[in-house]
Order: structure tokens, then sequence, then C-alpha cells
């Protein structure tokens, strides 16, 4: 596999991966000019597997999931999904795949229909594959039992009469009555207040186990990641960083962005409040990325060929991956 | 001079609603002392950033105020719109949530800065424009000569929020009152304003009430923390002892309900059961009653006093947690 371009791809794992990403690319057009919001990123998921991707603004983690499922549009690299190809498949094929790959939002009342009952919104994906009005008339009670609202109490409910955990959960419904195999999560549980985050994210997870669900999980929260996740995906300026099994990596990070990452999640337990040292300075625009090393500008061991040669994801330790040429140990 | 700054007592805040009076804040009393942190602890609905408004005489049309906030012994609930307008600034200043909307977009930074200055302290304008540039150095803006010639939206959202800091700095006030400061940034530049907040705080020997939705970015960096819960305050203590040893039954549920760095993977997460109750319709008795695994008939009639539970710690609970001998102390 190539490692000239872009972050490198050594983490991935094969044909045995029921998603592979490699060199993903996404170009924006802004007034201001073409960038590329994710410029190389490759990672893959087993059957089954949580896979948590996290990063700041611009990191391009939003766009690497819509990618995914093309809803933005890939300029390079491939994406397989099963036997399919998904950078080369037709519209209609695309609009096929989407019932096997669905996706989650942040906002769940903006991406319900205003107008639509709790009863249809959850069969909004159902209708468009075809399966008759009895039948999803039939099947909307289970689906809401399922996600915890019960049928008799919300089934004739309209969005804005719900809470943002309801909206939310209507959401999950949405995407599991259609029986997908893959569940991309973006920031599923960013909007909603910590006790209601808690009940979403335990039902993904029970849902996950009793569908055999491989899930993308996108967040800039890493507390959430780390427990839910497999293995994660540490992003930066449309870049990879760091891949790893996501306690291994929290527990002995290896690319100095994850450390600084990591020391900037408070913690009480601390005297300063904080693990560790600040991370300085700002996030570069993307629109004019550092040369070599995107993080080098803010990277407190930064070495002169940072700026020069860029890093290339490489094994430091058993499936732990980094994309850095001064690896922490 | 007392070692209170700020003395709250009773505190309630209503605000009409199509569906009724909302009782955001309910009867809360607490003390802020000089050159200390204060960290306001509460979920969406708890009435945190009600109060910090209340407090500041930022309430909507259609609101009323009752209680006692003593400001340096004065009561601000009985002043002037005019009479606010000399406090704000010199004696208590705000820093919102989004620096975006909280900055005038067509006027430079540097006339944000000193505008307040030139009013309060009565500086001539090369003297305010000295002072903007130290200000802007205090809060780490990088280039200050450059970003006092610049317009807000030429600035990232953390650097609009050093900004706003400065901004609410340039008088030194006695108190700022940050709401949610950093809910819009990025964690590693969240980070980097808190650490800002922290140091500014000490050096200036300001008070700093600090809200947050979050346990963890308040427990760190603050002396007390209160937790507010439907309007009223749960518990107030210490912070780290508030995060060590709450005593309060909604306290402990926040914190378990929050994904740590230590959590076992895939492993439930606590949930609080329930949802909060009618901020216009509350129940009669402690208001989290409903959701308590541990409530009692009593819990349901009356509405439980703060009771103090160990130095400086004070929980509304007839029946806190962990619980020693002779602790049950009426406050």
């Amino acid at each position: 596999m190539s490692s000239l371009a872009g972050s490198g791809s050594a983490h991935l794992r094969g044909d045995a991966a029921i998603l592979s990403v490699e060199d993903l690319e996404v170009e924006y057009h802004t007034a201001r000019g073409a960038f590329k919001a994710v410029a190389g990123v490759s990672f893959d998921l087993l059957p089954g597997e949580t896979l948590g991707i996290v990063g700041e603004s611009g990191c391009g983690k939003s766009t690497t999931g819509r990618a995914v499922l093309r809803l933005d549009p890939i300029a390079g690299g491939t994406v397989r999904y099963r036997e399919e190809r998904i950078e080369s498949a037709s519209p209609a094929r695309m609009r096929e795949l989407r019932r096997d790959m669905q996706m989650i939002f942040q906002d769940p009342v903006s991406s319900l229909n205003p107008r639509r009952a709790v009863k249809d919104l959850v069969m909004e994906g159902a209708e468009i594959g075809g399966v008759a009005k009895k039948q999803r008339e039939l099947e909307a009670p289970e689906i809401l039992t399922q996600v915890g609202l019960p049928s008799e109490r919300f089934a004739e409910m309209l969005p804005r009469q719900l809470s943002g955990g309801q909206a939310q959960r209507v959401a999950i419904g949405r995407a599991l009555a259609v029986k997908p195999g893959l569940l991309i999560c973006d920031e599923p549980v960013s909007a909603l207040d910590v006790s209601v985050q808690a009940q979403v994210l335990n039902l993904l997870e029970e849902l996950k186990a009793k569908y055999d669900l491989t899930i993308v999980f996108i967040a800039h929260d890493l507390g959430v990641v780390r427990s839910f996740s497999d293995n994660v995906l540490v992003m930066y300026l449309g870049k990879t960083c760091e891949f790893g099994d996501s306690v291994e990596v929290y527990a002995r990070p290896a690319h100095p962005y994850t450390r600084g990452l990591l020391d900037s999640v408070p913690s009480p337990e601390s005297p300063e409040g904080f693990t560790g040292p600040a991370l300085t300075g700002d996030i570069p625009s993307p629109l004019n990325p550092p040369s070599g090393c995107r993080f080098r500008a803010r990277c407190p061991i930064a070495q002169d060929v940072c700026a020069i040669e860029e890093p290339a994801m490489r094994e430091v330790r058993p499936g732990q991956y980094a994309a850095c040429h001064f690896p922490l140990d | 001079m007392t070692a209170e700054l700020l003395e709250v007592t009773d505190l309630h805040a209503y605000i009409g609603s199509p569906k009724g009076v909302v009782r955001a804040v309910d009867g809360v009393s607490f003390d802020l002392r000089r050159g200390e942190a204060l960290g306001v602890v509460g979920e969406s609905g708890s009435g945190k950033s009600v109060m910090a408004r209340a407090i500041m005489g930022l309430m909507p049309a259609r609101s009323d105020r009752t209680g006692e906030i003593l400001f340096k012994g004065r009561d601000l609930l009985g002043l002037s719109r005019k009479e606010l307008q000399e406090i704000w600034g010199p004696q208590i200043a705000m820093v919102f949530q989004d620096p975006g909307r909280s900055l005038n977009p067509v006027v430079r930074i540097e006339r944000q800065l000193t505008e307040g200055m030139r009013r309060h302290l009565g500086i001539s304008r090369s003297e305010a424009n000295t002072r903007a540039l130290d200000l802007l150095k205090e809060v780490g803006v990088p280039d200050p000569e450059q970003r006092l010639r610049a317009y807000p939206h030429e600035l990232s959202g953390g650097m609009r929020q050093r900004v706003m800091i400065a901004v609410a700095l340039a008088c030194e006030p006695d108190l700022l009152i940050a709401d949610e400061p950093t809910t819009a940034l990025d964690v590693t530049i969240q980070r980097q304003v808190l650490d800002l907040l922290r140091r500014v705080q000490t050096e200036r020997g300001m008070s700093l009430m600090l809200i947050s939705h979050d346990l963890h970015v308040v427990a760190g960096r603050t002396d007390r923390t209160a937790v507010m819960y439907a309007g009223r305050l749960a518990e107030i203590g210490e912070s780290h002892e508030v995060f060590e040893d709450p005593r309060h039954r909604y306290t402990s549920a926040l914190l378990g309900a929050t994904p740590s760095i230590e959590h076992a993977r895939h492993a439930p997460l606590n949930v609080i059961s329930g949802s909060l109750p009618s901020p216009t319709d509350p129940p009669p008795g402690c208001r989290f009653a409903p959701r308590c695994a541990a409530a009692s008939e009593a819990c349901d009639s009356a509405q439980p006093a703060m009771l103090g539970v160990g130095v400086d710690h004070a929980v509304a609970c007839l029946n806190p947690t962990n619980m020693r001998e002779g602790e049950l102390v009426g406050r």
C-alpha cells in the first residue's frame, strides 16, 4: 500500500473489513478557493465494530462520515462497503445502498419533517424502500417500542412536541426500520443534556448488539467516544493522526495531538483541573494548511523535518498507528 | 468590608410565557466572596442562566424578580436602569456563550474595548488605546496591534472569546459572570480560555461566577460549586468536595451519567430516569423527588431546606447520601 500520499494506510486490515476507506479526499469549493476538507484519510471497520472518529472543528470528521454515504462528493481515494465500490456506484445503486448504510445527525429536531407524525417519521425509510402502508402501520409500534417511545403515547405526536432526546430516538428508529448493516452517527448526543445523552448512548449500545450493527461514531467529546468505541481514529485538519484500540490510545497516546486533546479534557481530580499542559495556538485555516505535518505549528516537540516531510501512518505499538515523525513513548 | 461581595437571598425570577409563568429561578440563596471563583452547574432548564441574568438585571419583558441581591451591601433589585449602567462594567461584567453575537460586527475591536473605559474610567482616547493593547496582551491575543484594527468576523471563535473577556475586564470589574463561556469552543481552545479565566481571576483578585452544564469543566477550576436543579439549588460546597463526595443524589446522578475517561468500555452509563418537572407547575416538595431513588413521602410534601453537611457544604435534601454521625445541622 502506498504511503506517499496522504496520511498513509498501514493500519488497514484488508478484506475482512465490512467498510474500508482508503486515501479518501473530499474537496470543498469556497469563494476563497478550493480546499481539501478531507485530505487522504484511511480507516476500516470489521463487522460489528464501533469506530470512534474524534477531532476538533475543521478536522473533517463529519465530512468523512458524509462522504462514506456520498452525501458529499468523493474527490479521490476509494470507499468499499461489503463488495461495493461507493466512489463509482451509480446514483440509482447509491440510493439502494443507503438503505443498508444509515446516518443519524446531531440536531434531531431539524432532521425530522415537522409536519409528519412520529409513527410516519420512523417508517420514512421503509416507505421509500417500497414497504406497503399496511405493513408499515404494523411495524411502526414495534420500532417505537424498540427505541423506548411507547406507541400509545408517541405515535401521533409531531416533532415539535418532542424533547431533544425523544426526537433523537425517533431518528434512531427511522434508521433501524430499514434494517441497516452500518450506522453512521454524526455527533448524535452533542445537543443533548448529560442525563439524556446517557440514555441515548445506552440505547445505541443495546440496539447495536440486537441488530449486529457496525457503527461509525463521530464526536468531539472524548469521554463519550472512549467507552462507546472499539477503535478510535483521531483527525486533525483533514488528516489522520492516530488509530488504534480506544482504551490503549487513551491510556498511551502516541501522537502529540492526541496527547494534547486528552490533556484538554477537564479532569477535576487533577490539581490544576487538567492532566497536562495546554496546546498553544489556534487551529489553522484548512484553506491554507501548514506544510509537512499539519499539526506542527501547535506541536510541542516539532522538529525541522516536520515542516518538510509529511509523516505517514505507521505501527508504533502492536495495533496502534500514528502519523508522526517522533511518536511518544 | 465584609468578605462577601455578593449575597443572594431567596431569589425568584419568573418569566411569563404562553403556557403560564415559568418559575425559572425559584428560591435560591448563596453568597460569593471577594476573590472567589464559584461554579454554577446544571442541565437545560435548571435556571442557571436566568439566575445570572437576574443578578445582572438583564431580564426579558414580562418577568418578575423577588428576593434580595446584595452587591457590596447594596440591593441590585431596587436599582434603576441608569444606576445599573454604572454597575455594568466597572462593578459587574458578563461574558456570554456565543462571542460572535456579543461583539458588534461592524465596529473594530479597538473601539469595543475602549468605549466602556472612556465612559466609566474617564480616561483620554490615547490612554484608553494603550490600555486596550495591554488588555489584548493580557488575554493572550497574538499580534495585538493588528487585532485592534480588526473586525470580529476576522477572528476565530477562540480569539473572539478572548476579546470578549478583554472587553469584560476593561473597566476592572469586581465580579465577572461567565455564562457557558467555552461551550461553543473546541476542546483545546476551551482549555486555553478556562486557563485564561482562572489566571486573570487570581491575578486581579476578582470574583468569578463560572456557569456551565459540565460539572467537569467547573469542578477543577473553581473554589466552590453550586449545583442547580429545576430552578433551585441542590447542593453547594467546596468544588473538590462536591465532586468527590456529592451529598445530593442529583449531583451523584449527574456525575454517573457523564462518560469519563475511566468508564468501562460498552458498559451502560447510569441514567437519571424520568424527566424535568414542569417549570410552570413544579411539584410542591423536593423537585428531584419524582426521579430520586431514595425519595420518601416527606420529600413530596415540603421543599427541603439547605442542610449543612460539613465545612462550607450544604445540601437541599432531607436524606443526604453518605451521612456521618453528628452531621445533621440545620442551616
